[in-house]
C-alpha cells in the first residue's frame, strides 16, 4: 500500500531582495525534503524557529506551490493539481493552525466558523450544515450552547476545540496540526494534546504534528522527524530517537528541553549557537559550525539522509551504521 | 523562616492587593499575596495566564498602569516600603538595585535607537562618573560577559540582532550597569527556541551565583523553575495557594491545584498516552468566589466550607511548605 502523503525532493525557495539595487537572495525555506507518512500515522516535526517546519506543512497543503520536487496523495502525484481536482485534495487535507484567534472570523458566530468548509465546498443544506456542526462541537467536547457565540466569548483552549471541529469537519483523512498547543495554558494544552490522541484513535487520521516542544510530540506521535535550516537531518520512531537520538542537532535539542524536576537540572552546558539565517547557509553540513562532532570534510559535503538502522534516517558524516549495530 | 516578620529578608511584600477598574467590572487580579524572599533566593512565582503572576511583579515596582491600581498592601525592600517611596527615589531603586528583564526581547528595546545608544543612556543613569576606558568599551565589556560579539555592531539597530542576542543583551542591561541585588525575570524565554533558552538558563544561573543575586521568575513553566529557583509560589486566580522550597513542591505538592497542574505537564520522554488535564477553565476575576476560587475544578473538594470561606495560607505537611487549602486548615 503507498504511503497516504509522501514528498519527494520537495523544494521552496523564497526569493527575497536585499539592499535596494543590492543583490537578490535566496530563502531555502525547504531544500529537497523526502518524507513519506502511513495511513493513520501520527508523524512529528520538530526543530528551531527557522528550520521550515511551517513551511513544510503548507507546501504539502499547497498553500504555496512548491518550488521543486513532487507530492503523491495515495501514490497518485498532486503536485500540479489545480481547479477541482486541488478542491477535491483540500477536503482531505486539514491545517489547525497555532493561533486560534488569529485563524477564525471574530465577527462570525462559532457554529458559522464550522459550518464555513462545508458551505464553501456545498455540502448539505443549512439544516443538515447546522446538525453537522452540532455533532462536531460534541466531538470535540464543547457544549452545543457554543454554537452561538462569538470567538471573544469563549476561552483560548475552547476556540482551539473549534479550529479542530472546523479541520474536521469535512472528514478529512490527513491533518496538520501546527503548534496547534503553543498559545495555550499548561493544563489547557493537555486537553487539547489529549483530544488530539482521542480523536486520532476515533477516527483513524493521519497526522503531522508540527512543534517545537518535543515532549508534546513524544505524547502523540509514532514516527519523529528533525529539521534544521530546510533539510530534515533525522527521521526515525519516537521510542528509538528519544531513547538514543542520532544526528547531534537532535540530540542538542533533547538535551536542551527543561524537565520538571529540580533533581534532573541539567549541569552540563546548553547546545552551542544559534540557528544561522536560512538565507546565508553554512556550506556543507549547515550544521557543522554548531556541531560537536565536526570533520573537515562536514563544511565541503552535506551528508545524505540515509539508514543508519532499521527505520532511522540520519544525514550526518559522523554517524556510520556499523556503529549502530554494534549497540543493538 | 516562612512566618512573620523576617528582619534578614531582602524583600517582603504584605497583603498586595491589586485591582484593574475596567468600564463595567472590576478586575481582581492580585489579592492579598504576600511572601518574602532572602538575598540570592531564586523564587519561581508559576501561575496560568490570568492567575495575577506578572501584575505581582509590576506591582512590587510601581509599574502597573491605570487603570490599574496597587489597592493595599507592603512592598519592603531592605526594610523601605517601595509604594511610598518619592518616584525619583523609587526610579533609582528601578534598574539600580532592582533590575527587571522582560518576555519578548524584541519589544522591550527602542528600534530607532541604536543599541550602543540605549545601552549608554542606561549606563549614564546608573553609573555617577564614566567607567574607566569609556561608556563604549564597558559595553563591549558587558555584552562579551553575557556572550554576544559586540565589536562594531554598536551601532547597530535591534532588528540587527536575533531574538536570542537581544535576549542576552537586555540581561546584560539589567544585571551588569547598576548594581542589582534583586532581578525581576518575566517569561525570559518564553519568546525562544528550546536551544537559545537553554542558553540563557546558563546565563542567568552562571550571572546569580557570580553577582549574589537573588531572583523572582515569573513563569507558566513549571519545568524552568525546576532549573533554576530555590523556592516556588504558585498563583491561582490572584492569589498565593502555595510556597515552598522546589524539592518539596516537586515531590509532594500540597495545594490540589498544584498536584493537578504538576500531573498535567507532558513528561519527556512522555511516560504513558494521555497527558492528566485539568478540566474547567480559569475563574473570571471580575466576580472573585466567595470560598476558595479552585473549588469548582478540585479534586479534593470538601464541601461548604470551600465554597464560603477563602482559605488562608497556613503550614502544610512540613516545615517548609504552604497550602493555602481547608484540607489543612480543617486538621487541626
Amino acid at each position: 500500500m503507498p504511503a497516504l502523503i509522501r514528498v519527494e525532493r520537495l523544494s521552496q525557495h523564497f526569493p527575497v531582495r536585499g539592499a535596494l539595487f543590492g543583490p537578490k537572495h535566496v530563502v531555502h525555506a525547504l531544500d529537497e525534503v523526502d518524507l513519506a507518512i502511513d495511513r493513520g500515522e501520527a508523524v512529528g516535526l520538530i526543530g528551531e524557529s527557522g528550520s521550515g517546519k511551517t513551511t513544510l506543512g503548507r507546501t504539502i497543503l499547497q498553500l504555496y506551490p512548491p518550488t521543486g520536487g513532487r507530492i503523491f496523495f495515495e501514490g497518485a502525484d498532486v503536485t500540479d493539481a489545480r481547479g477541482s481536482a486541488l478542491r477535491n485534495l483540500r477536503r482531505r487535507m486539514q491545517m489547525v493552525f497555532q493561533n486560534p484567534y488569529s485563524a477564525v472570523n471574530r465577527r462570525k458566530r462559532i457554529a458559522d466558523i464550522i459550518q464555513e468548509p462545508l458551505r464553501v465546498h456545498g455540502i448539505g443544506n443549512a439544516g443538515s450544515r447546522i446538525q453537522r456542526s452540532r455533532e462536531l462541537l460534541d466531538l470535540v467536547g464543547l457544549p452545543v450552547a457554543f454554537e452561538s457565540r462569538y470567538p471573544h466569548e469563549v476561552s483560548g483552549g475552547q476556540l482551539q476545540r473549534v479550529g479542530i471541529a472546523r479541520a474536521l469537519a469535512l472528514e478529512p483523512d490527513f491533518v496538520i496540526a501546527d503548534e496547534p498547543t503553543a498559545s495555550l495554558d499548561v493544563s489547557i494544552r493537555a486537553q487539547v494534546i489529549n483530544l488530539l490522541a482521542d480523536l486520532r484513535t476515533r477516527l483513524g487520521l493521519t497526522l503531522l504534528f508540527i512543534s517545537h516542544d518535543l515532549s508534546i510530540v513524544s505524547y502523540l506521535c509514532e514516527r519523529v522527524a528533525v529539521m534544521y535550516l530546510g533539510k530534515i537531518v533525522e527521521v526515525g520512531p519516537k521510542a528509538e530517537l528519544e531513547r538514543e537520538p542520532l544526528h547531534p542537532y537532535t540530540r542538542a535539542l533533547l538535551s536542551a528541553i527543561p524537565r520538571p524536576d529540580p533533581r534532573a537540572r541539567r549541569l552540563q552546558s546548553a547546545p552551542l549557537g544559534e540557528i544561522p539565517s536560512a538565507v546565508h547557509r553554512p556550506s556543507g553540513c549547515h550544521y557543522h559550525p554548531r556541531c560537536p562532532l565536526a570533520m573537515p570534510q562536514c563544511a565541503t559535503r552535506y551528508p545524505p539522509l540515509e539508514l543508519k538502522a532499521p527505520g532511522r534516517w540520519v544525514a550526518c558524516h559522523a554517524v556510520s551504521p556499523m556503529e549502530l549495530q554494534d549497540d543493538h | 523562616m516562612l512566618n512573620g516578620t523576617d528582619r534578614s529578608a531582602l524583600l517582603d511584600v504584605r497583603g498586595l492587593t491589586t485591582r484593574f477598574a475596567t468600564p463595567g467590572a472590576l478586575i481582581h487580579a492580585v489579592e492579598d499575596v504576600s511572601f518574602n524572599l532572602s538575598p540570592g533566593e531564586a523564587v519561581g512565582l508559576v501561575g496560568e495566564s490570568g492567575s495575577g503572576k506578572s501584575t505581582v511583579l509590576r506591582s512590587l515596582l510601581g509599574l502597573v498602569k491605570p487603570p490599574g491600581r496597587v489597592v493595599s498592601g507592603e512592598v519592603l525592600f531592605r526594610g523601605r516600603d517601595l509604594r511610598t517611596l518619592p518616584a525619583d527615589e523609587l526610579r533609582r531603586i528601578r534598574g539600580g538595585q532592582i533590575s527587571l528583564i522582560f518576555q519578548d526581547p524584541v519589544n522591550a528595546f527602542n528600534p530607532s535607537l541604536t543599541i550602543g545608544e540605549q545601552l549608554r543612556r542606561i549606563l549614564r543613569l546608573h553609573r555617577a562618573e564614566a567607567p574607566v576606558g569609556g561608556f563604549d568599551r564597558e559595553i563591549e565589556r558587558m555584552l562579551a560577559r553575557v556572550g554576544v560579539d559586540a565589536s562594531g555592531k554598536l551601532n547597530g539597530y535591534a532588528f540587527n540582532f536575533s531574538q536570542g542576542q537581544l535576549q542576552r543583551i537586555m540581561i546584560a542591561a539589567a544585571c551588569l550597569s547598576g548594581s542589582p541585588s534583586l532581578l525581576l525575570a518575566d517569561e525570559p524565554t518564553t519568546s525562544l527556541d528550546v536551544t537559545i533558552e537553554a542558553q540563557v538558563l546558563q546565563l542567568l544561573r552562571d550571572l546569580r551565583q557570580e553577582l549574589g543575586l537573588a531572583l523572582i521568575l515569573v513563569t507558566h513553566n513549571l519545568a524552568l523553575v525546576a532549573e533554576l529557583c530555590d523556592r516556588v509560589l504558585v498563583m491561582y486566580a490572584g492569589r498565593l495557594v502555595e510556597d515552598g522550597d522546589v524539592y518539596s513542591v516537586f515531590d509532594s505538592p500540597k495545594h490540589p491545584y498544584t498536584q493537578q497542574l504538576l500531573r498535567s505537564v507532558p513528561r519527556f520522554p512522555a511516560s504513558a498516552r494521555r497527558v492528566e488535564a485539568i478540566s474547567g477553565s480559569v475563574p473570571d476575576l471580575t466576580a472573585p468566589a466567595a470560598g476558595c476560587a479552585f473549588a469548582p475544578r478540585c479534586e479534593r473538594y470538601l464541601g461548604a466550607i470551600c465554597d464560603s470561606l477563602v482559605p488562608a495560607l497556613a503550614p502544610a505537611g512540613s516545615a517548609a511548605q504552604r497550602a493555602a487549602c481547608h484540607l489543612y486548615t480543617c486538621q487541626r
